[in-house]
């Protein structure tokens, strides 16, 4: 016997946004986060933070729109891709990785991109998303607050908050293969995966696979990888043996763990023989 | 805060909250276009906005982000009334059905064809990407595209449309703009939530937390204490009245087994308590304070459980029977349990409620062990299917409202008048206090033939006099609504060598869930729209359907056809293969034919008699024709890629044009002063055309342009009684009513015409347009009208009718697949689909093709993708759009085709007979036959998934 106090859901998470603030300047927005602290969020294009999906409860938003961080540039050995960038015109741009656009394709509808921007979907929200597994096969750094730059890999790890202002992809890594596994057009998503391999004179001198397959996160398989570069055959059915070691995704709606490491299995294989083909975008 | 930006050309400065959502802070501004299909998900479209120029989601942002921008909605399309060229070529294509977003598409292809000169097919699904639309799928959608590209060069650009039917008729089977077609793709106010007045009240249900419970304790003294409460609604207040949700005919075959509030509670989702406020936040936080001490109690899920000896009975209540009595012998030692409530049966359908048993029905032909043992081979198999949700754009929505000492029901509903008698018997008042408006209903397909949550709107109005408001969420669509039933179906061939069947034995059993709505007649209807596809002197079927503690259960698009015949047709694919012949040559050997005797129909009655039917048309023989040269089905496809297998299925299908013997339908025809038209039709057109349907019988009959006749439909207080829209009764009742007043309508006319111009009605004819012709000359309808409505004439002419029959026509089809599996990841690609459909004369020829696409694309969704899933305890793990598997413009095959194979029924009006249901009973089996012919499995449960095909395969193990 036990009583049951039901507490509904919230009507809308948008009534959690009290207050919102466009600041004009990088600096400005960098001190009104210091001075609101935790109860302030940075906002992109608030597909993230719009919905009920969203747990965390902040009621003071600080735009991006106005801080001029709505380019795409080439710049040396990188491309440069400013925080308040949305999706769409990543896909659009001559000058974005062919693979960070095929993700952005598979991954979103067209009207999510229009609003979705790329420092807003690299944490990703109760929910696979398909943006960072390709942005950390690449290698990218986040150029953060004052000027900071961290690998995006370490950046994640650091609960920093910070201030997100451009996503940088080095030219040598920004070629890699993704597959984003679904069973369906726009359906809920089983993995996604991306492999870059760095090859030199034929041989595999480093390799970055990474895998997203439920809602904790994105995970690095080091141990294929260093199978990868040690192995010189590279049999799509021995790379398939090492993932379907490696990973543990959990059974869900979706599938089985057998059924799930059978397809991520296979679309990290198809990954690597991508890359080894010389095919990668 | 204050927020200037511009709406559809003008600067608006508004004060709000930064955070409130912009979807509806622009339906508070008037935009009743941008609707919520669902909250926040940027998934199924409904909230489309142009935000500088880009479409994006409305319920994905909040006010803030508007500063300084510029918002276009549907309503700066069509400038001074005229529809855009996209508006107008999506009305013309037929696909603006039951349109509750129909705005939302015609704002996306509108900034498509503004961004993109000549959109290649990639670009319109990718444009078509973030929108959900159920009722006509997204074919039609590429030519509309073709069409208003040129009407942006040209506005006067017409072209074929689609196939048009009887070159002896002037409407019928023409195609003709739907008659409110252009009111809903401007997004003008159509729907019950734009009949909601500023200041009524909002409705909230506390739901059940547990599959099965009783009530021990409910405390709503907190909640009450809230300010703005204007009422809480529990067991304890509510009427003790039993009643069936479903919406059906006299004598009504779905027992009397729940309560508007009950103690016991059957599935997660049960009512617990309605709060009624003042706003929507103030009736959730009511919610939240209403304390519930529950007993929980075993619960059932599959069939297996609820069949078991010593299973836990779902319905324990007092046992009623208002007229006939149970057929079985009663040996229960189980008391009734006051907790339970009652049981109250109109007639005797088999149950067995004490061993969960909610229906049952056994019956057949000539002699099975006979046709059995005279069969050279004999195949067994038992096909399972889980459970569908109709998932309509427009939620299950209610408003309720007082004038004088009546109430007034705005319902989105498929049956008015049962909504009237269910309100009046739930409150125990007169129908005539009652009336029921239906408004344009946003999709239905079944799920709204039941009463879901008038009653409860209703007796909120009733107990406090204040107008009501109710729109289900998303949630509780899945969670409280009908779907379709779960069934085990086992199926039994016996044939001969050359595969001539001699014996057909079919079992069914279905979970009808806590409730028993349409519990006996849609596991019936697995049988009665399948066994009658295949001629066999020996035929028996056995029905047996178990409560449970699933969620509610009921009509579905179909109505048990589509789990029929996906056991059926596979099955007989699987005896061909036994056999060695293939599954074309077993089908045509055995399949109906015109004149064909369907001797099985006499014992397959929904709550009458059943009766042999002779079949009076039939268009299989060229569907059949046309399928088999399309797909050369004799022909192996190789992909190419060694990991890709192609395979090709066919079946034929059927459905029911209504209920001969059960259901009537009545209209009226008035002519008006000026010599048009006004046509009452009881009829509920939800989205489907049968306003339009009604308009064309009368233009076809009385010689009047089509703009010249308007239809009134689905309000109580203003037409006369139909059954509603469910069984495929729409043109076949509703419309023969129709033509029926016009017929009686013309014969008083003539008489008119007769004594005007002094002459026999005999030498009369009615003649294009508008007039009646003699042998000395013509008079106008005006003429008649002005005559008949002056001081010496008969009075105002109104020609009335009622149609109610025994004849039947059935509808029949021919569909034909190809898919390809990939061995590697267990994918499925749908391919090529082609159906072939005898619907009689296709009177919307183009909307009936866009029913028939929506109804084979729900089919291939429920076939490969949709399922509702629910954990241990009974709750729902996939309800929403996105994870229950909804097929979306990216699920199209890529070879879509529909073809009418027109029939000149002798029954249907003009020959017409029913399209929409019977579309939707092809796609599994076709499919499972398919995919066999691919990779060499039989797969028996839906949906296929590729885990299923995969461990079919043998590549992932158990």
């Amino acid at each position: 016997m036990h009583f049951m106090v039901h507490t509904p859901k919230p009507l809308r998470s948008t009534l959690m946004i009290k207050e919102f603030y466009r600041p004009a300047t990088l600096q400005e927005a960098i001190d009104l986060k210091r001075g609101l602290g935790d109860r302030a969020v940075w906002f992109g294009g608030g597909t993230c933070i719009n919905t009920l999906t969203f747990e965390k409860i902040r009621d003071i938003a600080i735009s991006l729109e106005n801080l001029g961080l709505d380019y795409i540039r080439e710049e040396d050995d990188r491309i440069c891709i400013g925080a308040s960038v949305t999706l769409q015109k990543i896909l659009d741009s001559t000058v974005a990785p062919g693979a960070l656009k095929r993700m952005i394709s598979l991954s979103m509808t067209r009207t999510v991109r229009n609003m979705a921007t790329i420092a807003g979907k690299i944490f990703p929200v109760m929910q696979i998303s398909g943006l960072p597994v390709c942005l950390l096969a690449m290698n990218a750094q986040v150029k953060y607050n004052e000027g900071e730059i961290s690998p995006l890999e370490e950046y994640i790890t650091l609960d920093v908050d910070g201030l997100i202002r451009e996503i940088r992809i080095p030219k040598e890594s920004a070629g890699a293969a993704v597959r984003y596994c679904v069973q369906k057009s726009n359906g809920p998503c089983i993995a996604a995966t991306s492999v870059h391999l760095k090859t030199d004179g034929g041989s595999v001198v480093d390799a970055r696979a990474f895998v997203a397959c439920d809602s904790s996160g994105v995970v690095r398989l080091r141990e294929t990888e260093s199978l990868i570069t040690g192995d010189p055959k590279k049999h799509p059915d021995a790379i398939r043996e090492w993932v379907m070691g490696e990973v543990t995704p959990s059974a869900d709606i979706l599938g089985s763990i057998e059924y799930k490491k059978f397809i991520i299995a296979n679309a990290v294989t198809d990954c690597v023989m991508e890359c080894l083909q010389g095919e990668p975008q | 805060m204050k927020i200037t930006f511009y709406l559809n050309g003008t600067a608006k400065e508004i004060d709000t909250e930064p955070g409130r959502n912009v979807q509806e802070l622009l339906q508070s501004m008037g935009i009743r276009s941008v609707r919520k299909i669902e909250q926040a998900s940027g998934f199924s479209g409904g909230d489309i906005i142009l935000l500088d120029g880009k479409a994006v989601n409305a319920g994905l942002l909040i006010a803030a982000q508007l500063e300084g921008h510029k918002v276009r909605t549907v309503e700066s399309l069509s400038e001074g009334g005229k529809l855009s060229p996209v508006q107008s070529a999506l009305v013309d294509m037929g696909v603006v059905q039951s349109a509750y977003n129909a705005p939302s598409a015609a704002l996306l292809l509108t900034e498509l064809l503004e961004r993109v000169e000549n959109p290649s097919r990639q670009e319109i699904i990718d444009a078509l990407s973030c929108i959900y639309i159920r009722d006509s799928g997204y074919q039609q959608y590429f030519k509309a595209v073709a069409i208003a590209k040129e009407r942006m060069r040209d506005p006067d650009f017409r072209t074929e449309i689609a196939e048009e039917f009887r070159e002896d008729l002037r409407e019928v089977g023409k195609v003709r703009p739907k008659i409110d077609g252009a009111q809903l793709v401007r997004g003008q106010p159509a729907y019950v939530e734009d009949r909601v007045l500023p200041g009524s009240c909002v409705l909230k249900m506390l739901r059940s937390p547990h599959a099965h419970a009783y009530i021990k304790r409910i405390d709503t003294t907190d909640a009450e204490k809230l300010p703005g409460i204007a009422l809480i609604i529990t067991y304890l207040n509510c009427p003790n009245v039993y009643y069936t949700v479903a919406g059906q005919g006299y004598p009504e075959p779905s027992p009397h087994d729940r309560r508007m509030f009950g103690r016991k509670l059957r599935h997660v989702g049960d009512r617990v308590a309605a709060v009624v406020a003042e706003s929507e936040t103030i009736a959730c936080d009511a919610v939240g304070k209403i304390r519930v001490e529950y007993e929980e109690l075993p619960a059932l899920f599959s069939i297996e459980e609820a069949e078991a000896p010593g299973a836990a009975v779902v319905h324990k209540g007092q046992i009623s029977y208002l007229s006939g009595k149970p057929y079985y012998e009663k040996v229960v030692d189980i008391q009734p349990d006051k907790r339970d409530g009652e049981i109250i049966y109109p007639f005797n359908i088999g149950a067995d409620p004490y061993k969960n048993l909610a229906s049952s029905v056994k019956n057949g032909i000539g002699n099975i062990e006979k046709g059995f043992s005279e069969a050279d081979v004999v195949v067994e198999r038992e096909y399972r299917t889980s459970q569908v949700n109709c998932t309509p754009c427009e939620p299950h929505t209610c408003y309720t409202r007082m004038e004088g000492d009546r109430l007034v029901v705005h319902a989105s509903t498929q049956v008015p008048w049962h909504v009237r008698r269910n309100v009046a018997t739930v409150l125990g008042i007169d129908e005539n206090k009652v009336r029921v408006v239906k408004e344009r209903v946003g999709g239905g397909y079944g799920s709204k033939q039941d009463i879901l949550l008038e009653e409860v709107c209703a007796f909120a109005t009733w107990k406090t006099g204040k107008p009501v408001f109710y729109q289900f969420t998303r949630e509780e669509e899945f969670t409280a609504c009908s779907s379709r039933h779960p069934m085990n179906i086992t199926v039994k061939l016996g044939a001969k060598r050359d595969g001539t069947l001699t014996a057909i034995e079919m079992n069914v059993k279905a979970n009808t869930g806590p409730y028993g709505n349409h519990c006996l007649t849609v596991p019936m209807n697995a049988c009665s729209k399948s066994l009658p596809l295949l001629m066999c002197d020996n035929i028996q079927f056995d029905v047996r359907v178990f409560y449970s503690n699933i969620y509610p259960t009921g009509a579905y698009q179909g109505y048990g056809a589509p789990q029929g015949s996906f056991a059926l047709q596979t099955a007989l694919a699987e005896l061909a293969c036994e056999l060695g012949v293939p599954h074309w040559e077993v089908m045509e050997k055995n399949r109906v034919r015109k004149g064909s005797v369907l001797e099985i129909l006499k014992c397959l009655g929904e709550g009458t008699e059943g009766a042999v039917v002779e079949v009076a048309s039939c268009g299989l023989d060229e569907a059949i024709r046309l399928g088999m040269e399309a797909f050369h089905m004799d022909r192996k496809e190789e992909s190419g890629d060694p990991d890709i297998k192609i395979g090709k299925g066919m079946v034929i299908v059927q459905q029911g044009s209504g209920l001969p013997g059960l259901d009537q339908s009545n209209a009226r025809v008035t002519l008006l002063s000026d010599g048009s038209l006004m046509v009452h039709t009881g009829g509920a057109d939800i989205g489907t055309g049968l306003d339009t349907v009604c308009a064309k019988l009368a233009a076809e009959v009385l010689g009047i342009d089509l703009d010249k006749v308007t239809v009134v439909s689905g309000d109580t207080d203003h037409t006369p009684f139909d059954k509603g829209a469910y069984a495929s009764s729409g043109t076949y009742f509703s419309g023969n009513a129709v033509k029926k007043a016009a017929e009686d309508l013309k014969t008083k006319m003539l008489t008119i015409a007769a004594d005007l111009l002094q002459e026999s009605v005999e030498t009369l004819q009615l003649e294009y347009p508008q007039k009646i012709a003699g042998q000395t000359g013509s008079v106008s309808f005006y003429d008649i009208a002005h005559h008949a409505e002056s001081g010496v004439g008969p009075g105002q002419v109104v020609g009335f009718a009622s149609y109610a029959t025994h004849d039947t026509a059935i509808p029949y089809g021919a569909h034909f697949c190809q898919v390809a599996v990939s061995r590697k990841t267990g994918e499925i690609k749908v391919q090529r689909y082609h159906a072939y459909m005898d619907c009689g004369t296709p009177i919307n020829p183009e909307m009936a093709e866009g029913q028939v696409y929506g109804g084979v694309l729900k089919s291939i969704g429920h076939t490969l993708w949709e399922e509702m899933k629910m954990n241990e305890t009974g709750h729902c793990l996939n309800s929403d759009l996105k994870t229950y598997g909804v097929p979306m413009a990216g699920d199209l095959p890529d070879d879509f085709h529909v073809k009418f194979i027109c029939t000149d029924d002798p029954y249907g009006p003009f020959g017409g007979k029913s399209v929409s249901e019977v579309s939707t009973n092809g796609a599994t089996c076709a499919i499972s036959i398919a995919i066999h012919d691919a990779v060499g499995v039989w797969l028996r449960e839906w949906p296929f998934t590729a885990e299923k095909i995969l461990r079919n395969l043998g590549r992932v193990n158990e």
